[in-house]
Parts: structure tokens; sequence; C-alpha cells
């Protein structure tokens, strides 16, 4: 794997030719010890990651490092509030910690849905809890009240108004909204993440805007 | 207020929300999950099981302990044609069962993964599995024995390379019992019999007439059972009533693939050295790994993992690391090195063949400044270490990157995750005080005369040159009592004798910093230190330049050479000249030539940097310059060498 001792000579030629022209040319190139070919693998495609991820923690922890950022930001973009994106994040990964050796997917794709359909179920748990719900609303209403920094105009949409409107949708139309307008799915991504098929998907989207926008226009006038 | 998707669209894009994440939530997430991860895959006896778990064959018998957990009806199809033979019969014949020799087949894999088992009275006492490939795709193939209580694996990586570990664990007895245990033709007759009393399946038994035919036992698992649907069939030997082939069926939904069991040589007795890997050549490492603990649940016992931070920085920690991690490289206390190191114990074993195989680590000079790795982990730190990696003529300063982090299942523990780069920073000299190297170069040319590298043997090279300063291969020290069968001899002031299978193949010199001592001079008429236009106007002009070559070594490929390659200028190959192979990117292997009477200039993108092989005199030549001057210089062997058995 490492190593490549096929015979003296080799080890001959890399030893006059490649280390010591190192010095002489102050070039800064592997030693033989590690073969530039292991450099190459390094930089393996997502897809192995995936494979490797199943049984090493290293593979696992490259993915983490590829996929937190998307995950919280999702999580932000559902729940409003960092500290609740920062809770779901923590749940999303852990779950996939527990269960990534019996997950059955084989490409980043895979891996990718599989991520998103445990954030947006546990991001869509957090907020069925009563409790949570009003807190989000509450913290959305008290942002509108007080307004933020691209909120001039009251008749403007702004974050916490708009997410007040999505939040009135069901759960799972609101992970379509989530996926499909702040994470630019396309629908047949949010079709495999959701579990439907993608013109399910589309027709989904196609009502729920109707309603989102009822909602926000309720909003925009302080009806609710 | 929107109207579309599109408009909807340019809202979202328009709002100014914050996602920014805290970095300190990020990094303790990441070591909370990969802790979890660690907690859920403990130890590489557990992967190693799990793998198995997860082939085939025990898949297949999972199915069979299944339909004994639930209890259902037994439908005999084949009530009218009432059969003598009942599976009571088999399961006394495996009474005083001693040797058994199975084969599991996979359907479209030519290989089968083997077991073969030893049984005292009442219980197994060895068993030895290979599973090559396809039931070992992420391990490579495997050799596992379990003899006396130890488990010892024989892992090759895909160049062929072994690597023995040794594991002894209280239940890593089980784990192989357990492993048998799905095999293990007792078992599944066992199995099949409570199927019969308990039901779960469709049996039909099929006695042929003529005593030379098996009796065939078909079992269908039905529903509510996971594995409804597979079919089994078993194939009993009329005269011994022992199982001789059991083929599983799998449903689609399960594998799709068919396997089966080949059970022979019933209580034919097994060599002793089946169960050992005694035969294994001496030189293929072998990593005793019986220090590694766990505790119940079959978890590291941390306290025997890297070092504890305690109120060190991170930084401090992690030289600390660094420190005691080369030390125990020098003093090659292996065991405490792969304590270190923060890895499965298979990895570990990686690792460490890593840092040994190629150099012998003398002294530790400098631990440079440590910084924040970028390439690894948040957490990672790289320490510069400055060492001494070879003594002979001369010694070579190398600077090895050493990466330590918190461990993921206790971050208060630092372990080295691994090397990143050992690159040589200095070719430094010996002081000579006996002068020898002079007194050797002073006759090296008259010695050299009196040999032929064709015919010499190494005991008449060590007759005419002397007992050699150091055996070496590549970077890593070698006993002169133990040497393989290829090396290097070093002699001073920078003459080598490299060894091939047994037989002298080259010899020649290389120009050592500040050495200016005349030395090696092939054919009375090239030397190391010589300008290319020196060189040519004795050895006559070059047929071919070739400029800006580059060999493929610095772009990120691996290159080898391979076996009798080097004969390519002695009819074997028809091309003429140097031959090595590289690696494309789809990890194809491909031919490089270095063609002979070719001057490859300024290669690598380095001017002065040239290769120029030719025959001369006879007499087959390498030279290396550097700056445009012949840095190393050897003759090689020209005639096909003689294998010393």
């Amino acid at each position: 794997m490492f190593y490549n001792k096929r015979n003296g000579y080799f080890i001959d030629y890399l030893f006059v030719l490649q280390d010591f022209f190192t010095i002489s040319c102050n070039i800064s190139a592997a030693g033989a010890i590690i073969p530039a070919e292991m450099v190459g693998a390094m930089a393996t495609d997502t897809d192995d990651l995936v494979l490797r991820a199943h049984t090493e923690a290293d593979a696992l922890g490259q993915l983490y490092e590829l996929y937190y950022e998307r995950i919280f930001r999702f999580c932000v973009y559902r729940l409003f509030s960092k500290d609740a994106a920062e809770d779901v994040t923590s749940t999303v990964f852990l779950a996939a910690a527990r269960s990534i050796r019996t997950f059955p997917g084989r490409t980043e794709e895979d891996f990718r849905n599989w991520l998103y359909a445990i954030a947006a179920n546990n991001a869509n748990a957090y907020i069925r809890k009563t409790s949570r719900r009003k807190q989000l609303f509450e913290k959305a209403a008290l942002m509108t009240a007080a307004g933020t920094d691209n909120d001039h105009d009251s008749q403007n949409l702004n974050w916490p108004r708009l997410y007040a409107a999505i939040l009135k949708l069901k759960p799972k139309h609101q992970t379509i909204i989530t996926l499909r307008f702040f994470e630019n799915l396309e629908f047949e991504q949010i079709a495999k993440i959701i579990n439907a098929r993608e013109a399910t998907v589309r027709m989904t989207l196609h009502r729920i805007l109707k309603k989102l926008r009822n909602h926000l226009q309720a909003v925009v006038d302080g009806e609710e | 207020m929107f109207k579309n998707e599109n408009d909807f669209k340019k809202i979202i894009d328009g709002l100014n929300i914050n996602t920014e994440p805290n970095p300190i939530h990020r990094e303790n997430l990441r070591r909370q999950m990969l802790s979890t991860f660690n907690e859920t895959h403990a130890g590489f006896w557990q992967k190693f099981g799990r793998t198995i778990m997860k082939s085939p064959i025990t898949k297949l018998a999972a199915a069979a302990v299944i339909i004994i957990a639930v209890a259902m009806s037994v439908t005999f199809l084949d009530k009218s044609m009432p059969s003598a033979y009942a599976l009571e019969q088999t399961m006394k014949a495996y009474e005083g069962l001693r040797f058994v020799h199975i084969k599991h087949f996979k359907e479209g894999e030519s290989e089968p993964q083997e077991i073969w088992v030893q049984y005292d009275d009442k219980e197994v006492k060895k068993i030895r599995c290979y599973s090559p490939l396809w039931a070992e795709p992420k391990e490579g193939p495997l050799t596992a024995v379990w003899n006396d209580g130890k488990m010892e694996v024989l892992a090759k990586d895909e160049y062929g390379n072994q690597t023995i570990f040794i594991r002894q664990r209280k239940d890593s007895g089980a784990e192989m019992l357990e492993i048998l245990r799905k095999a293990d033709p007792r078992n599944k007759v066992q199995e099949l019999y409570q199927l019969e009393a308990e039901g779960g399946a469709e049996i039909k038994t099929s006695e042929p007439k003529l005593k030379s035919e098996p009796i065939i036992i078909t079992a269908k698992i039905l529903p509510p059972c996971n594995d409804a649907g597979t079919q089994m069939v078993l194939y009993v030997d009329q005269n011994t009533k022992l199982v001789s082939r059991l083929i599983f069926n799998k449903t689609k939904e399960r594998d799709g693939n068919q396997h089966s069991l080949e059970f022979s040589d019933y209580n034919i007795a097994v060599d002793e050295n089946v169960f050992t890997f005694k035969n294994v050549p001496e030189n293929v490492p072998r990593y005793d790994l019986t220090w590694q603990k766990y505790d119940e649940n079959a978890r590291y016992d941390l306290s025997e993992i890297g070092l504890v931070q305690g109120q060190l920085e991170d930084n401090e920690i992690a030289v600390e690391l660094a420190r005691q991690f080369m030390q125990t490289l020098i003093d090659k206390n292996y065991e405490k090195a792969a304590k270190l190191l923060g890895d499965t114990p298979a990895h570990n074993t990686a690792k460490l063949h890593q840092f040994t195989e190629f150099q012998t680590f003398k002294k530790l000079l400098l631990i440079e400044e440590p910084a924040r790795d970028a390439n690894s982990s948040a957490m990672a730190i790289t320490v510069p270490c400055v060492a001494v990696v070879h003594c002979s003529s001369w010694m070579v300063v190398v600077r090895a990157n050493i990466s330590v982090e918190p461990y993921m299942a206790d971050p208060n523990r630092w372990v080295v995750l691994d090397c990143n780069d050992i690159s040589n920073k200095q070719l430094v000299m010996i002081t000579d005080p006996t002068n020898t190297t002079s007194t050797f170069m002073k006759n090296i040319n008259a010695k050299l005369a009196s040999l032929d590298i064709n015919k010499s043997t190494v005991a008449d090279v060590i007759a005419v040159l002397g007992e050699p300063w150091a055996y070496r291969y590549h970077r890593k020290d070698l006993e002169k009592d133990n040497l393989p069968e290829d090396y290097t001899m070093d002699y001073p002031g920078g003459f080598m004798v490299s060894i091939y299978k047994n037989n002298v193949m080259l010899w020649g010199s290389l120009q050592l910093p500040g050495h200016e001592i005349p030395g090696y001079v092939f054919s009375d008429s090239t030397q190391t230190g010589m300008t290319l236009d020196e060189v040519f106007k004795k050895l006559g002009p070059p047929a071919k330049i070739v400029e800006d070559f580059d060999d493929g070594r610095h772009g990120g490929k691996e290159i080898m050479f391979e076996d009798n390659t080097i004969y390519a200028n002695m009819g074997i190959n028809e091309r003429k000249g140097f031959c090595f192979y590289r690696y494309d990117s789809n990890g194809e292997k491909t031919r490089t030539y270095l063609d002979d009477n070719v001057l490859y200039k300024d290669m690598n993108k380095t001017k002065g940097f040239c290769f120029y092989g030719t025959i001369s005199e006879g007499k087959r030549i390498k030279i290396i310059f550097m700056d445009n001057k012949v840095y190393t210089i050897h003759e090689y062997r020209t005639e096909p060498i003689k294998t010393i058995e």
C-alpha cells in the first residue's frame, strides 16, 4: 500500500536520483518513503470517502468537514435560531455517526440526501414541539417588530417575516421551501430527500407558494 | 408580493441571513461525533468481525438463526414420499468429528473463502480462515489463524506486501468461533433440524435409490422471516450421512447471489502448520499487539493510548508527543510507538511500517516550530522533527513532519496521527579520522579492475574491497547476519555496491558534498564532478538530447521498476535503455523509458539535472548530473542474474 520494494535497484534509483536530488535542488518533493501516488490517493473522490466512512473515522471526519456548514445553514433556515440550529445539527451528525455503518448509500449524493433527510426530520421534530414552535414564532415576531438591518420598509419582506410565514406551513412543506429556495436543490434531489416523486414535489411546491403568498400578505398586513 | 417561483427566489436571495457557524460548536461536535463513531466501531477486530458478519456467508447463516427464533408451522410437501433418512443420522455422524475443510463459494467469484477446522472431543481447537478480496473488500485478502487462544492475522496489501499482527483478547477466540459457527456443517444440520421441529420453512427430502447419489434436503424459508424466500439445499452423502454441500439461493432483496458451502476432508488430519504462520517468511513484519487492552465492551483501554495533555498548552503537548514518538523510533521501542498512535491496530501497524520501513532513525536533532495542520482536522498540529536517519560513510538529515491531534475518544489525550512527509534536508559527510576514505578511494579503480560485475559474487567483492561500512536498504540499516536478497553495501567516500537477488547489480559512486578526494573512475575516463562537455568528450556525443523530460515522479504518480526490466537492454525487451513503470491516473502501470545514448536534460523542470545511459567499451553506465556535473556514476551488470537459492 505504502511501499514499493520490488527490488533494491529501484530503491537505489530513488535513493540517488530523488532523495539526493532533493537536497541539491531544494525541491520539497516527498521522500521516497511516501510515494507520490499515496499523496495523490489522499485526494480521493468523495464517493470513496463515503464508502470508507462506513468503517473509518477519518473518512467520516472528512465528510463532516464537507457537510457541517451546509447542514448547519439548512438548520438555521429551518429554525431561525442559531442555538436551535446547533442543537439539531448536533443531532444530525451524531445520528449519522451512530448509523453510518448500516447506511446503504455508496455515493456522495446518497450521503448528502441522507444527511438532509435526517436534518429535515429532526428540524421538523424540533418545530413540532409546541413550546419550541411558539418560541420561534415569538422570536421572529420580536425581530419583525424591532426591525432589522434590511427592514427599512415595513412593506418589504424581511427574514423574520418570511420565516413567520413559512412556519405556518406544514413541516414537510417547510422542508421543501427550504431545500428549494435556500439550499437551491433540484426537484430530483428534493424528491429523494423527502422520499417523494419529482412530479409530486413540483406540484406541491406550486401549491405551497400560493399558501405562502397568502400567509406573507397577512404578515405584512399585520393581520397575524 | 411575489408572483411566481422566480420572484420568490429573488426575495430569498435578497435576504441577509447570517448562517455563519460557531467554530467552537463545529469543533466540539466533530469530536463528539467521532467519539460516538468510535464507540460504535471500537477496535479493528470488531471491524474485522463486522466485515465477516457482513459477509454473505454470515448473512446466510443469520437467516437460519432468525428462523429458529421464530416458531412457525412446518409444511411437508413431500409427505407422500416418506424418506428413510432423518437428520438425526447426520447429527450422529458428526459426533467425533476432528477435522473439516470448508469452502465458501460466491456466484461469479472464482476464488472461495476457505476455513480449516480442528476439533477435539467437545469443541473447536484450531481454525484457519482465508478470505479473498470479495469477502474482504476493505481490508484486502486476509488469513486468520486461531490457535491456543491467540489470533494472528496475515494481511496483504495491493502490492503483495505482507504483514502479520498478533492479537490476544479474551474474546478473540469467541469471535473466531462465531465466524466458524456460521459455516460449521454441524451447526447447519442442527439448525435445519430445529427448523424441522419448530417450523419456519417448507422442507422437502429426496433420497435417491442409488447410494452413490446424495440425499437432497430442500428448505424454503417462509414469511414473516426476514429471509423469506431464501432456499437452502443440503446434499448429504448416503453412505457417511455427512453433508457435502450446502447451497443458498438468496432472494434479490437480500443479496441476489447464490452462495454455497462445500465440506470436504472430513477427519483427514491437517498439518499443524496450517494453523500457524510458521511458514511465512521471517522478513514479513510481525507486530505483536497483545498489549492493546480492551474493556468489557471491547473498547480500547484509553489509559494505554497517547499522552495526557494535562496542563500543557496544545503546542506544548504536540511537541512533547512528537519528541517521545521519535525517541521510540530511535529506541526501536515499537510497542510504545504503537501506543502513541491513536488508530486501530491494523492502521497503527501500517503507520509504523511507514515510519520504519526505509530508514533507521538514529538521533533527534531538533524540533522546529509546531503549526496547525491545515490539511488535516482543525485540531491537528504538525511538528517538524529534524533527525539523522542513517549513518555509514555519510549520514542523512531528514525533516519528518509529525502530525498530532487530540484523541477522538478522549480529547484530553493526544495521539500521533501521521507523518505527512519525510524529506531529506541535508547530506552530511561524517568525519573520517582514520583517513579510511582516502585510502579506500586511492586504490578503488585497481581493485575494481580485478572484479567482473557480471561474474563476481558478493563474497568476491568483499574479498577485494573489504567489509563495507554499512549494509542498508534504502535509508534503513541492515544487520550483516540477517541480510535480505536485495540491499546496498556502503563503502567510504560514497562508493556503493548494490545487490539484487543476492547478485551484484551495480557499483559506483556519488559526489559527497565537500568531498574532493578523487575516487571511482569509470573505464579510466569518467568520474564524479566532470561537466557534461567533459563527459561527452570522453564517451562520445549523445545520439539525441531530450529537454524538459519529466519522469513523472513529481507529478503525483508512483513509479516502479518491473522485475527483469533491468534486462531490457539484453534482449528480453526490444527497446534499449533504462525502463521503469509509473502509474497513470487510473492506477494502471505504464512504462517509461530512458533510452540509451540519449541525454535527458533539465529533467523535471530543474536546470542542470540530467540523465545519461550508454554502453561504453562493453560496459553499461548510468550517469546523473546535478548542475550539469556528474553527481553519480554507476556501472551496471549487463548479463542476467542467476538466482541463488
